[in-house]
């Protein structure tokens, strides 16, 4: 086990080198830099920057060197100091930037992804062993329109009737008042209240498709014929789903689980932009459409680096429950 | 004191003086934007404000007086200038204290914060027709506009109660624009006509520049707030010349940069680094990447109100981060989440209808819109001869002009409330001519298709394009569209397929948009056309001629040409260069009568050669002013050079309760 | 042990025959097809889900006869006008027998610049079937002015959905939106699907260096967000691509980045399944390996690969709305479902113009009849099913 824990990390690396470098490609590839970029916002909303200001903003970000140069200054930044270099649009070091955002990323991610499997599992499990009852009607329909509901819209027409009803916006995560506030029990209500809006809206599709998948796999489990075979010998039928059935039905999820890492990182990034929520995801997203390349690769690179991680956990949670997958790997 | 006004008009540069009277009004946000510049005489009548106030008590903030009584601040008496400016305020006299909460959309939208507080070192008057002491107190213009001499506010202080002096100027001077570490070469705005102008100090407050050749434009560039901006006893310390090389390299390191110049540079981002001493009327308590930003009042701030209170009345300004984009906003528009907004609104009659439920009230100012959208044609575009060659000929251009349905324009995307419209000055500029704005407007496609025949045009294919006859296919011309044009490009590419035009509508990403001006692709585009109004457009609008490459999608290889002195680019040719000629001609000229005759030369051309293509204007700017918020002017002029709002003087504005 | 047998042993009865002897009789002689949608047609929500889906696809095949206006028909009279009821009676309770519409009246404020319409009894529009009103190529073949329904005269107008705001009628637009967006889903999840399974399928039966190879490379494409990969392909889209191709490329964009997600479902089954007896009783039999993937691995999740399928889409549609909003998306004369839920995409439109999100039901409705669709038949294609 040790040893192929060991093989695994040694086969993270060269995946890791290969992700950094076609990220910071990929972030290079559109046209122009960060400069024209940021001319371009400036420019939608009727601000410019004369020529004295772009030829000092060229000097201050140090463009226009080969992008392999960039990509080594940067990488031994990495290397040697554990600096993820400096974001030109918030002039700021990256890592400071994102550890800002890190712990609202995560409360937000955590609460969500609770939330869908607090729902979904049980759903999932109920619909299965009672399927084309009313109740499993009623769970299919309400998580398929879940799913086919795309959310922007969701977001927008939520926000909307907030103000409308409750005359007040809740977008972002904090009233202003408690936006730079120490933590306290009233910031954590006021917290609460805004973070219903994400959970309904990134909880809908997400629980769908747990339910769905998780209806699924548990259908396909409970017709095998060991369950029918033990359901003959007489075991309580209660015994007969969890001992078995559920845990194999659960194998799907624990092959995605790992994934749930780096989403952990940048989960639900377009709630989070349509909703103006401050994590990681919007940061990200903004970094790339300004081209703020050490930013967006940074954010990409560690996010890379976690779903590695969170691949190799799953392949090893994968071979926990389901001792049928040999972990030594090797072909036959 | 004598009640003359320092209130003099650009016209008025090649005077021997202009004289800035200490006490003069910061500002008239009362007046009407409706005087032009050429008729606004110098002997203005003395407004009541103008007139110094008595010697009296100055009044202060309660916040600030706590820290007086502290021994945390020196009196208010100490704190501000000899003679401090006195700001007219709008309606009445205000109350201190309060936050107002703004929105803003990252660190690329700093502007809008620069644009509600930075003081710049004079100013636009209300209406745009004058300049007005500031950061300066007066100055004079000498040897046919080739020599100024600028007065420093005496006792004018930085943020940190630091004294500001001819020093810190001559710092900015020789320290950085003309240090080739900092600047390689001195920036475009000290060299005008190539040679470096000259600076000269005076005494503690006043300094004197000279350029080889007149200049008259250097008072537009002083009136942004983007020079002499570094208090000497704070950038010292960030300088090789006077920090030693190990102490440097720490702090260069530190900041994970690699050369002072950049470290410097990082510091003086003003709304990112709280330490840096300013002048402006609320300084930075946050950071940019903050997702609540707090500007606070400046003690030192050189301004008080008619009653001897400094200013401002407002004790912060809160901008929250916000990034899901305008319709966000929006919900929180109507929901009355912010005092003041002039940036990001969207529907309008969502937000109309939302005043008393939100208890905020729309005012309706007028921008310096010539047309509110406009087909602009790229002149200097060579990648296709056959495309270039149309898009060259001035019948074309026209015959495009008469194949645009402007009622339909205005009645789809205007609600019918935009009227029809060529691209060229706002009625209120002083060059402008009404016939302009009224050639090749009306709608005739008949004209359109016989100008088109006439052209040799006069095949079309089985789709109904016309062919043109170099190639024997469809004339296919591209509209590139940044993001949000889309609808207006289809409207446009539907006029033209009347007259048999093929015109294809790309929308794009900005910023691939933007790198295709650059890169001299654009074939036919859309934007607005803000900033025209002289002499504004001058020295901003990239629309009338493309006088440098900026945004200049009538011909960014023209415009970058002229910006590299001829090694890059394509140089101008036929129309273009007479039009550009005479510009020249214009920012040189001293004199405002002669610029003003030369200014109409210019805009006869553009507007009768329809490189841009006007459609409609609605000159409505929109500002959201939540109700319990005082002394906004019910009019002001929205424009990037005015530096609107802060024309209208956001440090005047306050809390009803 | 084949599947065939399987099924036919643990299904002892299907509905429709009377009786026994006689059910036992075509459950044994039945193919697996007849067997299938013999359990296809016990899930009702599944058949109406079918029905539906069906439906839309006719609609987005007949879309320019169906739709009463072409695409781009533009009324600058009626911009955002409100959806015209389809009547009978008019306002004096006359009962008419050919339906009607009433004309609009426009009304701007000239403040707000708020539009109104307020509804005209005296313009009576009737509705007529089979209308020959404005020509149109039915696909590509012949021309014709043959439409389903329409009104006659210059001034009339029928916007059964009511018109966005350019002035063009939402129900047309919705109806050629369908072609659109159920050819993209259908194709992208389609060629997803084929390199998904295939390649996951592969990397989980043989395991070792390809397997690993293959899980780098999902990793490293997972890894890489979808934007930059987006924004990067539509700079690199020369500007004047018909907008066929630009078609085709955004299905293809949409299943680059699908397979993934189904390659790994794919491979974790199998890894789970190759070990069964009956891929070992194959094996022992000498079937070739090709024979053991295709003919017994895949089927055996057949229907998990449906349920996965059906999930993905909504998501190949979510996807395109995006590449919409990134200005990658379809061009005109294309015109999808995502095109106009992003032209939608404001509060002017839900406070004051609630039908023009109307687009979004359509496409609520479409997916979720598609997953009902996707759940019977994954109940129907389980060989297990009591």
């Amino acid at each position: 086990m040790l040893q192929y824990i060991g093989r695994r990390i040694l086969q993270m690396i060269p995946t890791v080198f290969l992700i950094s470098v076609i990220s910071f490609i990929l972030i290079q590839l559109p046209p122009g830099d960060y400069l024209t970029s940021i001319v371009a916002t400036l420019a939608q909303s009727g601000d410019y920057l004369d020529q004295d200001q772009l030829a000092q903003l060229k000097r201050q970000y140090g463009l226009g060197q080969p992008v392999y140069v960039q990509y080594a200054k940067w990488m031994w930044g990495i290397l040697s100091r554990g600096s993820f270099g400096q974001s030109f649009f918030w002039n700021r070091p990256v890592t400071e930037l994102i550890a800002d955002r890190l712990s609202i990323t995560v409360i937000l991610t955590l609460t969500t992804m609770i939330f869908t499997w607090a729902v979904g599992l049980p759903i999932g499990i109920y619909s299965a062993t009672h399927q084309y009852s009313k109740l499993d009607y009623l769970f299919t329909s309400t998580s398929f329109i879940g799913l086919a509901t795309p959310d922007f819209m969701l977001a927008l027409i939520l926000l909307y009737l907030g103000v409308v009803y409750l005359g007040k916006s809740y977008a972002g995560l904090f009233s202003p008042e408690f936006a730079d506030a120490p933590w306290s029990f009233a910031r954590l209500v006021d917290m609460m209240k805004h973070i219903i809006v994400p959970l309904i809206i990134g909880g809908t599709s997400g629980t769908a498709g747990l339910v769905r998948i998780m209806r699924g796999s548990l259908l396909d489990e409970l017709n095998k014929p060991y369950v029918i075979t033990a359901r003959a010998k007489g075991l309580s039928e209660r015994k007969l789903l969890w001992k078995y059935p559920v845990r194999v039905a659960i194998n799907p999820f624990v092959s995605t689980i790992g994934w749930t890492l780096a989403s952990l990182f940048s989960g639900g990034t377009i709630i989070a932009v349509v909703l103006g929520l401050p994590t990681v995801g919007p940061l990200m997203l903004s970094a790339l459409m300004a081209q703020d390349m050490y930013l967006a690769g940074s954010i990409l690179f560690i996010m890379s680096i976690l779903t590695v991680i969170g691949t190799l956990i799953s392949d090893l949670l994968l071979a926990w429950v389901d001792p049928r997958i040999r972990f030594e790997g090797g072909g036959r | 004191m004598s009640a003359e006004i320092s209130r003099r008009s650009f016209l008025k540069l090649t005077a021997m003086t202009a004289v800035g009277i200490m006490a003069a009004s910061c500002a008239q946000p009362e007046a009407q934007p409706t005087s032009a510049p050429a008729q606004q005489p110098t002997a203005a009548p003395a407004k009541p404000t103008d007139t110094p106030a008595p010697v009296i008590k100055y009044k202060e903030a309660p916040m600030l007086a706590e820290l007086v009584k502290a021994g945390k601040l020196p009196p208010v008496e100490e704190r501000l200038p000899i003679e401090p400016a006195v700001c007219p305020v709008a309606k009445e006299i205000g109350k201190y204290g309060g936050t107002l909460h703004r929105p803003f959309t990252g660190a690329s939208d700093t502007a809008g914060m620069d644009r509600l507080i930075s003081e710049s070192l004079i100013q636009f008057s209300a209406d745009g027709s004058a300049f007005e002491p500031n950061v300066f107190s007066k100055w004079e213009i000498a040897d046919e506009g080739k020599t100024f001499t600028f007065y420093l506010r005496q006792g004018i202080k930085w943020s940190d109660g630091e004294a500001i002096t001819t020093e810190d100027a001559a710092f900015v001077y020789e320290d950085l624009l003309l240090n080739t570490e900092y600047a390689a070469t001195p920036p475009a705005w000290l060299r005008p006509g190539g040679q470096v102008g000259t600076m000269e100090v005076v005494d503690d407050f006043t300094f004197r520049m000279k350029f080889a050749k007149a200049y008259p434009l250097l008072l537009i560039k002083f009136s942004q707030p983007s020079y002499f901006r570094h208090a000497k006893h704070y950038f010292t310390q960030f300088h090789p010349k006077y920090t030693d090389k190990a102490t440097l390299d720490a702090k260069i390191k530190e900041a994970a940069v690699e050369r002072w110049d950049q470290l410097l540079n990082g510091k003086a981002a003003q709304f990112d680094n709280p330490a840096m001493p300013v002048f402006n009327t609320w300084v930075t308590k946050s950071r940019v990447a903050d997702t609540v930003h707090n500007l606070e009042r400046n003690p030192y701030y050189f301004k008080v109100d008619p009653e001897g209170n400094q200013l401002p009345y407002i004790d912060v300004i809160q901008h929250e981060l916000v990034t899901g984009g305008t319709e966000i906003i929006m919900t929180k528009n109507i929901a009355g989440a912010y005092e003041f907004n002039d940036r990001y609104l969207g529907d309008r009659a969502v937000l109309m209808e939302n005043q008393e439920k939100g208890g905020y009230k729309m005012y309706i100012w007028t921008s310096t819109t010539g047309v509110s959208h406009q087909v602009m044609f790229n002149m200097s575009f060579r990648a296709d001869p056959v495309k270039a060659k149309y898009i060259q000929d001035q019948k074309f251009k026209q015959a495009f002009s008469y194949a645009m349905n402007r009622p339909d324009y205005s009645t789809v995307m205007f609600a019918g409330m935009a009227k029809p419209r060529q691209a060229t000055v706002i009625d209120q500029s002083a060059d402008f001519v009404a016939e302009y704005a009224q050639r090749h407007i009306e709608y005739n496609p008949d004209k359109a298709n016989q100008m088109l025949d006439e052209l040799g045009l006069d095949k079309k294919d089985a789709e109904g394009y016309r062919i043109a006859p170099e190639t024997g296919k469809a004339l296919e011309l591209i509209l590139y569209l940044s993001q949000g044009y889309g609808v207006a490009g289809g409207m446009v590419a539907e006029y033209a397929k009347q007259v048999g035009l093929k015109v294809l509508p790309k929308e794009e990403e900005r910023s691939i948009h933007y790198n295709r001006m650059t890169a001299n692709e654009l074939e036919l585009s859309m934007w607005g056309m803000d900033g025209a109004i002289y002499p504004v457009w001058l020295d901003y609008a990239y629309w009338i001629v493309p006088w440098v490459q900026g945004s200049s999608r009538i011909g960014p290889a023209y415009g970058l040409y002229r910006d590299s002195a001829g090694k890059d680019g394509i140089a101008p040719e036929g129309v273009v260069a007479k039009a550009l000629e005479i510009y020249d001609q214009a920012c040189a000229e001293t004199d405002d009568a002669k610029r003003i005759v030369l200014c109409k030369q210019v805009l006869d051309i553009a507007s009768d050669n329809c490189w841009t293509c006007g459609l409609v204007q609605s000159t409505d700017a929109l500002v959201l002013v939540k109700n319990n918020v005082g002394n906004v002017p019910d009019k002001g002029i929205t424009d990037y050079v005015f530096r609107s709002p802060k024309n209208t003087h956001p440090e005047q504005y306050y809390f009803k309760n | 042990m084949s599947q065939s047998e399987v099924r036919a042993q643990t299904l002892p009865e299907a509905e429709a025959p009377t009786s026994a002897a006689e059910a036992e009789e075509k459950v044994l002689t039945a193919s697996q097809w007849q067997l299938m949608w013999w359990k296809f047609r016990r899930h009702k929500m599944a058949m109406f889900g079918g029905a539906f889906v069906f439906l839309m696809y006719l609609c987005a095949a007949f879309c320019e006869f169906l739709a009463p206006y072409p695409l781009d028909m533009r009324d600058s009279k009626h911009v955002t006008a409100p959806p015209q009821l389809l009547r009978w009676r008019d306002d004096e309770g006359n009962f008419h027998l050919r339906p009607f519409v009433y004309g609009l009246k426009e009304h701007v404020d000239p403040i707000s610049w708020r539009r109104t319409f307020t509804e005209d009894p005296a313009q009576i529009y009737p509705v007529y079937l089979f209308a020959r009103t404005h020509p149109y190529k039915f696909w590509g073949l012949f021309e014709t002015k043959v439409h389903l329904f329409g009104v006659k005269g210059e001034e009339a107008t029928i916007f059964l959905l009511g018109s966005d705001s350019m002035g063009r009628d939402l129900f047309s637009r919705i109806l050629y939106g369908a072609r659109i967006s159920l050819s993209v889903g259908l194709l992208g999840v389609l060629l997803s699907l084929v390199i998904g399974a295939v390649l996951g399928g592969i990397s989980g039966y043989y395991g070792g260096l390809i397997d690993n190879v293959m899980q780098r490379l999902i990793e490293v494409l997972r890894s890489i967000p979808h934007i930059p990969l987006w924004m990067a392909l539509s700079a690199a889209l020369p500007p004047g691509l018909p907008p066929q191709q630009t078609y085709f490329g955004i299905t293809l964009v949409l299943a680059v980045i699908g397979w993934t997600g189904l390659a790994r479902v794919t491979r974790g089954k199998i890894l789970s399944l190759r070990d069964e007896d009956f891929v070992m009783a194959a094996k022992i039999c000498g079937t070739s390996e090709t024979r053991i993937i295709v003919r017994h691995l895949l089927p055996s999740f057949f229907s998990y690969l449906i349920v996965s399928v059906t999930l993905s889409i909504p998501g190949m549609v979510m996807g395109e709305t995006s590449l919409s909003f990134l200005g990658l998306g379809m061009r005109p004369p294309y015109t999808s479902w995502g095109v106009l839920l992003s032209e939608a995409q404001n509060i002017g439109n839900i406070a004051h113009r609630p039908w023009i999100l109307i687009p979004g039901l359509f496409l609520i409705a479409t997916v979720f009849a598609f997953n009902f669709l996707g759940d019977g038949l994954r109940d129907a294609a389980d060989p297990y099913t009591r």
